[in-house]
């Protein structure tokens, strides 16, 4: 019985082999193990259902809401359920090894070392096949996760980023000039003697109001506030750039400063009070 | 408070994905830092149904050291009873490797660190959208980068993810005690 299910499920977890270029954001780990985050969390929403038993169960055997561990070392997504002494009862457990290639591309395979069949069928093989596919178009499309828990809010990894982001919600009766007077008087922090600072108004009604950090006369690092960004006004976004290739060094050290600078935003926007302009919330 | 920590409310703004390195100009140990900042994360009671029964378990931040000749640890949030019935019970969800390494190769990227301190997630769980136990996480990375930034101030930090908003636990500490 199942034996053609049984087929179908083996050549669903065949491994498969992704060779990524010199000059994709995956040559290094740890991008990988922020695209297996990024699936995971996605898989995570998928509401998929386990079961802790195991063996021969009968039709109404319980389930519950699946747990999704997102592992590091091996780097691995695994779907299952925790019986009743905190063990793991996985479903499946998708596992991707790197192996560095003499030319500076690197070689990702995608195994399936674990799996678990109900009547020759692959148990939560939708999910199963969604994961693996996410994780195969985001190897070879060759683009960092963006968007859900897999977007760090600032996604400060050094060899990878050169954006920051931080988004909120402002109503959108709220005219620009006020939404300009709200970030100009959110209160900064004194910033390091060598760094010089400073606050560009725009000369209209229009144009990012920008925040602009640099060491001597070298611009390091660029915040803009773009409520065009958006048609309906509704959402507004304040970006970094950092706007000249650096060293590491410096880069870390700007971004370490970026990110006080919008911790400080983020305070003024607490403290200002919603009642005057209606609600505003922010954005995960 | 506890049934909100208890139930692995996901927290906006938290980062918990993100590998952290913080570049410190003496050598360090890792063991100390972690046993002072550990010790502050409050302890949570979370009620778990085993076999009929409703079972009291604490749940705990902890760490331990795999091999004890490396500078390596894993600190673990876990759930712990002392019902001797269900003793061999524990849970451990979210876990983190806290790696003290050398600068050898990053000198790039902290020219004048004599040692890197890099605290990366190793295991993140996570059940019907929600990243479980993500308060205590985001407040032992907070706890972990603050002890440094204390110890070492201006110690070049690579990373995010480590801010901490007091309304998510209002009851837990900001800053490690002495």
């Amino acid at each position: 019985m199942g034996l053609i299910e049984k087929q179908v499920s083996k050549s669903k977890t065949k491994p498969e082999t992704i060779v990524v270029p010199a000059a994709s954001p995956y040559c290094q780990r740890n991008n990988v193990r922020l695209l297996l985050f990024a699936v995971a969390t996605e898989l995570a929403g998928a509401r998929t259902r386990s079961s802790a038993r195991r063996g021969r169960v009968g039709i109404f055997a319980s389930t519950s809401p699946s747990t999704v561990w997102c592992e590091t070392d091996p780097l691995a997504i695994v779907l299952g359920a925790r019986d009743g002494s905190g063990a793991r009862a996985t479903d499946w457990r998708i596992r991707l090894s790197t192996q560095e290639l003499g030319d500076g591309s690197r070689q990702i395979t995608i195994e399936t070392p674990e799996y678990l069949m109900n009547d020759g069928s692959l148990v939560n093989s939708s999910a199963y096949k969604k994961t693996r596919a996410r994780i195969r178009e985001g190897l070879v499309g060759g683009r960092l996760p963006s968007g859900g828990l897999g977007q760090a809010e600032f996604s400060a990894d050094i060899e990878a980023a050169r954006q920051l982001s931080l988004a909120v919600e402002l109503p959108e009766s709220l005219p620009f000039e006020r939404n300009c007077s709200i970030f100009s008087s959110v209160p900064l922090k004194q910033l390091d003697e060598r760094l010089e600072r400073a606050l560009l108004r725009p000369a209209g009604t229009s144009g990012p109001l920008t925040i602009a950090l640099g060491v001597g006369s070298d611009a390091g690092s660029t915040l803009e506030y773009e409520p065009a960004a958006v048609p309906t006004g509704s959402r507004i976004c304040l970006r970094l750039r950092l706007v000249s290739e650096r060293t590491n060094a410096e880069t870390a050290a700007s971004l370490n400063h970026a990110r006080d600078i919008v911790g400080d935003i983020r305070r003024g926007l607490r403290d200002y009070d919603p009642r005057e302009d209606g609600d505003w919330t922010w954005m995960s | 408070m506890d049934e909100l920590m208890a139930s692995g409310e996901q927290l906006p703004g938290c980062a918990p994905q993100s590998r952290i390195r913080i570049g410190v100009p003496e050598p360090t140990l890792v063991q100390t830092t972690l046993a002072r900042v550990l010790t502050v994360i409050p302890d949570v009671t979370v009620y778990r149904k085993v076999g009929s029964k409703s079972v009291r378990f604490t749940r705990s931040v902890k760490f331990n050291q795999p091999d004890k000749t490396k500078a390596r640890y894993q600190v673990f949030l876990s759930d712990s009873t002392n019902d001797p019935a269900h003793g061999e019970c524990r849970w451990v969800h979210w876990s983190l490797d806290v790696t003290s390494l050398k600068v050898d190769n990053l000198r790039d990227t902290f020219p004048d660190a004599e040692a890197v301190i890099e605290i990366e997630p190793w295991v993140l769980p996570f059940r019907e959208g929600r990243l479980l136990g993500s308060a205590q996480l985001a407040l032992t990375r907070h706890l972990l980068v603050a002890q440094y930034q204390q110890r070492f101030p201006g110690a070049l930090i690579e990373g995010s993810g480590f801010d901490w908003d007091p309304s998510w636990w209002p009851d837990a500490p900001t800053y490690p005690t002495n």
